[in-house]
């Protein structure tokens, strides 16, 4: 440290320069990172469903959808030949595979002998608009055939259209969904409603565009305004500034350097970084001003302000950094990224306060009106109160810290998890909105496809398909399913007049190689493979919290045993058994970030400090966390990618509080007895500790304005956090320290000449 | 040499596809323009009357395939009959096509499973065979005058390319045809089928064979393309091919199609 501070200090300049320079290369790179919308971008990297997915996908030719409903009088001509060009505006489309709409519809009739499979509007040459006969007719048979029992391509009330877009592999689906919100702004006069995977990913990174910006310029105003209501001076607000600019823009151009992406919870990494920096800031600046405010030379000053403060600082960043670490093991991209960003941004805001501080400071003059940041002022009645009631009882402090966190812990099993995608948006909101029409209409706005391995020429497995089918769709969230079935059925109806399936695995084969010579062929593989060895049922899904994906997707398992037997093999594939995943390995994060953040924070601490002083600090914590998560049960907040990552941050950020207990051991190093030591310690550190937790609760307060709701969630609960952790730090821990820490024995010692005493 | 007699579109096609091509050609080449590459191929005997057993496999881009077996008759190319053989629950099934003398068509289809011979509606020349890369279109081919012609050159060989275009009146599902002839057989090798400037499907005409003094394709292989891949791929092969053999006289009719 001695080494770092001689070399900033003779060459202030130089380092100056340099951190500029980097800075300034750093903000190119970060204004190049790109924004990774997709969805997919919130799958786990070892997403079996995924990997279903992509076999099906191989395998039947299936591929992500785009949902659209029109409203409109839908059997009028003119409204009809509207959805026809839709439909057809659509379909030229680049990265459109298929579009299917009413305008794509087919019919199979029987025509005196001809089995015709025709177009159910007929085509009608430009201008030309479908007469009323042929609308009826279509209505008729839309609402009478097995082959659309269960899709509905216009609602029974003749007001809505829909059109299930099928999407090119590989493609850029927040730019596809953009193509087809213009197709259809063109196309279609009226209402319209969007829903599908594209559809949320556009609106993902329509919210990543506008929550950076605002949040990252929301958070630092308040927290420029904490700092100046600290340190009352304009360099005691500028320099904090700049600093926490370059922890942000380091961290975020380093992170564009090693090829990151900005996801939807990157926004909280900045956040972090301007409420970790601004904490240190204040720690070694506030060291600074006591010096000079108690007689002290700048360069004194400086000396002590590196030599003392800044090691508490070092290691509280270290712990920070570990704790943000944690992060980087998970499964799930967007939680890397996120830590990522936080830890480089953390440590570069470290390296800023160990060395550009110290030689801005060396350039800077020194203010004229110094204020001394461990006069409390008028806090001073205040801090003696809690002085008074952390030493004259500290055991009824304790047992109601106690009594608090085990009524709060009670709360944890009510903790309800959701990874819905649609649960990112807020309620009411235009996403919401448009999903909620879209499933209005189609009865939901995701696929469940349940994949068989069987001899599907087999009527008997046929017909427990059909028995399947209707057993799910009595499921809440389930419309009906859609396979094979019902093309059969149809089939069957046009060519027997009989409304059953074939009896005969040789009349099931041959009425399907009749609409092999007359249909079209995948109208079949989109339902089953050429042998027959393997088909699909497609289940519609509403939007459901992912606790109840797991019960339906339960469900459907023990009726696909009762239903199929040994007739076939099922497996199961969707978005919502994705966002399930999601929860599972979300979960897992959840206490591996935690564990290891309290593992590595204690063990930092311990090491540099004492291990009881840290048990004892990190007790507090945990009891803060408890707290935290119990409300959490309580409100009925939902457990989610946000918030799930609140205990490891808290620990992190919460590692202040071991400033105080680090001056607890030096005042009683310095004779005072434990009560002594503690009225002294609240009543000089107090106001920093104050002004800390208000900085960081301002930095992640920002976060509670923001539109991804599990992101506004965590700021909500991050401020109650950071609130906790200073009354928490502030009464709990000089109690705890007088029960559990009267003896402290520090592994590190102050040298004696930088001691607070001899100041 | 003789020409073979073939459901097939390569030999059906072609024949029709030349007659109207008119580029020159250069001097190393036997035909100097296409109108004579065309009538070298008309000039060529046809058989009366043809039997063989087909296998048609259809294989998915991911490697599924279905086999299918089946026996045809034809006589000239007004009537053809085809009898599904396997697998076990298409067999008897059939297929009949019969074109009258003023052109129009009519095809029929036995499934014994529901015992009833059901028609199978014309003017659909893009719909698929039974399930495969080939159409109708591809199976039984257009008139001569439904194309426009061009040469487009000669290969090595040499071997003829030549784009035939459809006109508007032939219900044709393509927007045209690039086929290579080679001279020394007048039988094509190649050809690819194109729809809104889009390559969609090329066929591949292999395993020439002999048989009574014809010159017989006995593997044809259809590729569905998209983007430049191959998605699909149907091979029909041919064996036991017999020609100019005298058929019975009922075999083109509806109850030998229930038979």
């Amino acid at each position: 440290m001695t080494h770092v501070a001689r070399f900033a200090l003779q060459h202030s300049r130089v380092v100056i320069g340099v951190f500029l320079a980097v800075t300034v290369v750093l903000a190119i790179s970060a204004t190049r990172i790109e924004t990774a919308a997709a969805t997919e971008s919130l799958y786990p990297d070892d997403s079996r469903v995924d990997a279903i997915a992509e076999e099906l996908q191989a395998t039947f030719r299936h591929h992500d959808r785009l949902l659209l409903v029109t409203s409109g009088d839908i059997y009028s001509g003119p409204t009809m030949a509207r959805v026809a060009a839709l439909n057809a505006a659509l379909q030229r489309l680049a990265g459109v595979e298929d579009v299917t709409s009413v305008a794509t519809a087919k019919r199979m009739v029987d025509d005196d002998g001809f089995l015709i499979v025709d177009d159910l509007i007929p085509r009608q040459a430009p201008g030309v608009e479908p007469d009323a006969e042929e609308l009826a007719a279509a209505r008729a048979y839309l609402a009478g055939s097995p082959m659309y029992q269960n899709v509905t391509l216009v609602s029974s009330d003749g007001r809505h259209a829909s059109f299930i877009i099928e999407m090119a592999d590989g493609l850029d689906a927040n730019a596809f969904a953009k193509s087809v919100v213009e197709t259809v702004r063109t196309e279609w006069v009226g209402e319209y409603a969007l829903a599908g995977q594209a559809f949320t990913s556009m609106e993902l990174q329509s919210i990543i565009g506008r929550d950076l910006p605002v949040l990252g310029g929301l958070a630092l105003v308040v927290i420029v305004l904490m700092l100046f209501l600290n340190f009352r001076t304009l360099q005691g607000t500028l320099l904090p500034l700049a600093l926490i600019l370059l922890g942000v823009v380091w961290g975020m151009g380093l992170f564009g350097l090693l090829g990151g992406k900005l996801m939807a919870l990157t926004v909280i990494g900045p956040i972090a970084v301007m409420a970790v920096a601004s904490s240190f800031i204040i720690n070694m600046l506030g060291r600074y001003y006591f010096e000079l405010a108690h007689g002290a030379g700048k360069r004194v000053a400086i000396d002590r302000m590196l030599g003392e403060t800044g090691l508490g600082v070092i290691v509280s960043g270290v712990a920070i950094s570990a704790a943000m670490s944690t992060f980087m093991l998970s499964s799930l991209q967007m939680v890397r990224g996120l830590g990522l960003v936080a830890l480089l941004g953390v440590l570069a805001s470290l390296l800023a306060s160990m060395v550009l501080l110290p030689a801005l400071l060396n350039v800077l003059p020194v203010p004229k009106h110094v204020g001394d940041p461990e006069n409390p002022g008028g806090l001073a009645r205040v801090l003696a109160s809690l002085g008074r009631l952390t030493t004259r009882r500290p055991r009824v402090v304790v047992l109601t810290a106690v009594a608090v966190v085990l009524a709060g812990l009670v709360g944890v099993p009510r903790i309800v998890t959701d990874t819905s995608i649609l649960a990112f948006f807020p309620e009411g909101g235009a996403t919401r909105s448009s999903v909620a029409t879209v499933e209005e209409v189609l009865g939901g706005s995701s696929t469940i496809t349940v994949w068989l391995q069987g001899d599907l020429g087999d009527p008997a497995l046929l017909a427990a398909m059909e028995a399947y089918q209707h057993d799910v769709a009595n499921l809440p969230e389930l419309g009906a399913g859609q396979s094979i079935v019902n093309v059969i059925r149809a089939l069957n109806l046009t060519l027997t007049g009989e409304d059953a399936l074939p009896r005969t695995r040789e009349a099931v084969a041959q009425e399907l190689l009749l609409y092999q010579s007359s249909g079209d062929v995948s109208d079949l593989t989109r339902f089953m493979t050429l042998d027959q060895q393997q088909g699909v049922i497609n289940f519609v899904a509403k939007s459901m919290s992912t606790e109840r994906v797991a019960a339906v997707t339960n469900e459907m398992t023990r009726l696909a045993e009762a239903r199929f037997g040994d007739l076939a093999t099922v497996r199961f594939t969707g978005n919502p058994l994705l966002e399930r995943e999601i929860e599972q390995a979300m979960r897992h994060d959840f206490v591996i970030s935690l564990t290891l953040a309290i593992a590595l924070v204690l063990i930092i601490d311990s090491f540099v400090r004492s291990f009881r002083a840290a048990a004892v600090t990190i007790i507090v914590l945990l009891s803060t966390v408890a707290l935290q998560y119990g409300l959490l049960g309580w409100l009925g907040l939902p457990l989610n990618l946000a918030t799930m990552l609140m205990g490891a941050l808290a620990i992190g950020v919460g590692d202040y509080a071991i400033h105080l207990t680090v001056r607890y051991m030096e005042e009683r190093r310095h004779g005072r007895d434990p009560e002594q030591a503690v009225m002294h310690t609240l009543y000089s550190t107090g106001r920093q500790i104050l002004f800390t937790a208000l900085t960081l609760g301002a930095g992640f307060g920002a976060l509670a304005f923001a539109s991804f709701v599990p992101v506004a969630t965590l700021g909500r609960l991050m401020l109650l956090t950071v609130g906790l952790v200073g009354v928490a730090t502030l009464t709990l821990l000089p109690a705890a320290s007088l029960r559990f820490l009267r003896d402290p024995h520090a592994r590190v010692h102050l040298s004696k000449e930088l001691t607070h005493e001899e100041v | 040499m003789k020409k073979s007699e073939l459901p097939s579109l390569a030999r059906t096609t072609l024949a029709l596809v030349l007659a109207l091509a008119t580029v020159g050609l250069g001097s190393a080449q036997k035909y100097a323009d296409a109108a004579a590459l065309t009538a070298a191929i008309d000039a060529r005997p046809e058989p009366a009357t043809s039997q063989a057993t087909l296998t048609m496999t259809i294989t998915t881009a991911d490697g599924q395939t279905l086999t299918r077996e089946m026996q045809t008759w034809s006589e000239g190319t007004a009537k053809r009959i085809i009898k599904f053989t396997a697998p076990a629950d298409i067999k008897g099934s059939g297929f009949l096509t019969i074109t009258a003398a003023d052109g129009s068509e009519e095809k029929l289809v036995y499934l014994p499973a529901l015992d009833r011979v059901r028609r199978i509606a014309g003017g659909q020349q893009g719909d698929s065979f039974f399930g495969s890369d080939f159409t109708y279109e591809d199976i039984t081919g257009l008139d001569q005058a439904d194309y426009t012609h061009e040469l487009l050159g000669v290969r090595d060989g040499p071997t003829y390319v030549v784009e035939a275009v459809p006109t508007p009146a032939s219900g044709s599902s393509y927007e045209r045809l690039v086929i290579e002839v080679p001279e020394a057989t007048l039988v094509p090798q190649r050809v690819e089928y194109y729809r809104a400037g889009e390559l969609v499907k090329v066929l591949t005409v292999a395993g020439l064979a002999e048989v009574a003094g014809y010159t017989v394709a006995t593997e044809r292989r259809m590729e569905s393309v998209r983007d430049g891949k191959a998605t699909t791929v149907t091979v029909i092969t041919q064996s036991n091919l017999v020609l100019d053999e005298a058929l019975p006289a009922d075999l083109f009719t509806e109850r030998f199609l229930r038979r």
